[in-house]
């Protein structure tokens, strides 16, 4: 009870305050803004990404060629030492290995009605294998068909491409221009929600080659498993018979075998490093938060010399005055924690708008919850009642006499 | 039976300030019964003020003992004379020191807090305090929005908040006008006479010192002589200076 009373006292004190001390609070405001927007965003972002993933299906192994240290679909075709047909049929002999699918992928500029855009053109061959990729890109029809045998100049096209892209909506049965060579649009994906996949478009991947006069470079490869086989064996075994046909040395590899928990596992990675950066700088921010909270209570302690002498006088303990003081100085850290809190999460609904707006699906999503919230504030606490600790020690340790006697 | 209440044994107060000691008090015996309302009077500088901290354990002694209840306050530790000043011993100031941003009734409230009293029962106490001392329409007032007689009041009412046995005032009238003077010296000897609260008082002014039962009269920090009110004559009070240099 007293305990509460104490706190309340602690908190009347600081009601008091003049506005200069509570600049001071800046630097635990712009350290939790940046921890809290940082993990609202990270977190979102990651929920975002392994949602995505764990729909690929733990069974598909993803095979690139690697070019200048990046590995994309794209940066593959143009590696110096690219995947092509030779490498699909090194990976159909190992065993354990179920259906392989080609893919190419590159950027074209498409033409519906005299506007043109950008898009990404994706070849697959039509039939099962193509349902291996679809399965992979998370990708489902909204309308129409899927490409099958026999087809030749027909598209299924991204959600964007018949939503966004173009001032009029393409729909089933309307032709667009790729390469000057007209398609019919025979089906629609639903959104995805990756800028990519939403952007691209698919035909077949024979048409492609003839298009684009390319016969043998593969951009991806797409596999399933044989049930009863280990994913990640096979995905090592792959990488193996690839090494020795391809003749390279491990850790030299120009291409990279994938599986969806890998991709989780790298995305996750890169997160956490940028996360650690961030997190190094907003913890120099709530250093000097915590010097400026000190300097403050220092000041406080001061201003209140008297003040403390009376209630010492009037029966209030070394630790009642401890008690007051750190409450004030937590409460102080709190209230900037509170405001970076909401700053924060602020910012990451702000991205998660921005990101949405720009690539027309939300990549982001501003994850909160009341773990982050509730941590945020109980660590901007915990930060401010270190930082009143000392000047606390001193307001306690003062003589009543003295304390009394400070004009 | 002696009752004693509080009782000064050969007490010292030496400040070492490096190259000067300066003996404020010097060996002073003293002592005072249970209901006794005793007035220091001295000339500046005599050493009243560091004796009263010492009785009030606001201040230990540098030789000597003092008990409290025959307590040897030297024996103990902060936390226990923090409870004795809570809970026995009241404090009246010259300067009132009252906490300048809360008002009247929260100021009352303070010391019931220390002691941890339910809120419920130290509200009640703290405005019975505030009417007792005539201020019940001034309870929301802060110490600035007060007359010096009025917080010297608020300051009354807090010392009493937890019915300490024994009232310390040094110089509780210094500040205030003659008339403002009189009500705080009416409310402190009726206390005296109906509650029997010690009161041990410091004051140049002999008109406030008539209102003791005993005056001890201190000089360069020793006892010099105790008096009776009647004895308050004219070479005494020119002798201690009256209070002349305080106005
Ligand atoms: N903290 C201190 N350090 C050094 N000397 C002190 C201290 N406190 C008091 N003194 C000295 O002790 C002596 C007695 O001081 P004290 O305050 O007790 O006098 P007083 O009788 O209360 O005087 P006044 O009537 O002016 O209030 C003085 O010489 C004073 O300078
Ligand atoms: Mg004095």
């Amino acid at each position: 009870m007293k305990i509460f009373d104490l706190f309340l006292i602690g908190i009347r004190n600081l009601s008091h305050r003049r506005l200069r001390s509570y600049l001071t609070m800046l630097g635990i405001l712009i350290g939790i803004t940046a921890v809290v927007a940082l993990i609202s965003m990270g977190q979102g972002m990651e929920d975002a990404i392994t949602e995505q993933f764990e729909s690929v299906g733990s069974n598909i192994i993803m095979v690139m060629g690697s070019g200048g240290g990046m590995s994309s679909p794209i940066m593959s075709m143009v590696s110096e030492k690219p995947l092509t047909v030779k490498d699909k049929e090194v990976i159909e002999s190992v065993k354990g290995v179920n259906l392989v699918a080609e893919y190419i992928i590159m950027s074209a500029t498409v033409g519906f009605h005299g506007e043109r855009t950008d898009a990404f053109l994706g070849g697959a061959s039509p039939g099962p294998t193509r349902e291996i990729i679809e399965a992979s890109m998370n990708a489902y029809r909204e309308a129409g068909r899927e490409l099958k045998e026999g087809d030749r100049y027909k598209a299924v096209i991204g959600n964007n491409i018949a939503h966004t892209a173009f001032e009029r909506e393409v729909t089933i049965g309307d032709k667009i221009t790729l390469f000057d060579q007209e398609f019919r649009v025979v089906g629609i994906y639903k959104k995805i929600g990756n800028a990519m996949d939403d952007n691209s478009i698919m035909i077949p991947i024979d048409i492609m080659r003839d298009l684009i006069d390319e016969k043998e470079k593969i951009s991806m490869l797409y596999l399933n498993t044989k049930k009863g086989y280990d994913v990640e064996k096979v995905a090592e075994n792959i990488e193996e018979k690839l090494r020795d046909y391809r003749d390279e040395d491990e850790g030299d590899e120009t291409f990279v075998v994938s599986t969806a928990s890998d991709l989780i596992e790298t995305f996750g990675s890169i997160l956490n490093i940028v996360q650690a950066v961030v997190v190094g700088l907003a913890a120099i921010s709530l250093l000097v938060g915590g010097v400026g909270i000190m300097n403050t209570m220092y000041m406080a302690v001061m201003e209140r010399t008297r003040e403390i002498g009376t209630m010492k006088a009037i029966g209030a303990t070394n630790a009642d005055i401890l008690f007051i003081f750190i409450v004030e100085s937590g409460v102080l850290g709190m209230i900037g924690g509170i405001i970076g809190v909401a700053i924060g999460l602020g910012i990451s609904k702000m991205v998660e708008i921005a990101v949405t707006q720009f690539y027309g699906s939300p990549l982001i999503k501003a994850h909160i919850s009341l773990v982050l919230v509730g941590g945020a504030i109980a660590f901007s606490f915990i930060v401010g009642m270190i930082s009143g600790i000392l000047p606390a020690k001193q307001a306690s340790g003062l003589k009543p006499v003295e304390a009394l006697r400070y004009e | 039976m002696t009752n004693t209440i509080v009782k000064l044994k050969n007490v010292w107060r030496v400040y070492d300030l490096g190259k000067v000691r300066v003996e404020a008090v010097r060996g002073v015996n003293m002592d005072i019964k249970k209901g006794d309302f005793v007035a220091i009077m001295g000339p500046s500088g005599s050493g009243k003020t560091t004796l009263l901290n010492m009785i009030g354990c606001l201040d230990v002694p540098s030789k000597g003992n003092i008990y409290l209840k025959n307590h040897n306050i030297g024996m103990m530790n902060e936390s226990n004379l923090a409870m004795i000043r809570g809970k026995i011993i009241g404090f009246i100031f010259q300067t009132y020191n009252l906490m300048p941003t809360i008002n009247a009734l929260d100021n009352v409230e303070l010391p019931m807090i220390f002691q941890d009293m339910e809120k419920e029962e130290r509200m009640k106490r703290a405005k019975r305090l505030l009417t007792d001392v005539g201020l019940e329409k001034r309870m929301s007032h802060k110490p600035t929005e007060l007359s010096g007689g009025q917080q010297q009041r608020v300051a009354i009412a807090r010392a009493l908040a937890n019915k300490p046995e024994i009232l310390i005032a040094d110089e509780p009238t210094g500040n205030l006008d003659s008339k403002s003077g009189k009500e705080v010296m009416n409310l402190l000897s009726e206390l005296n006479k109906k509650m029997e609260t010690t009161i041990i008082l410091v004051t140049h002014d002999p008109n406030i010192a008539k209102y003791a039962k005993t005056i001890n009269i201190i000089r360069d920090g020793k006892i010099n002589k105790i008096i009776k009110p009647s004895e308050l004559k004219k070479e005494i009070i020119e002798e201690i200076g009256g209070n002349d240099h305080e106005k």
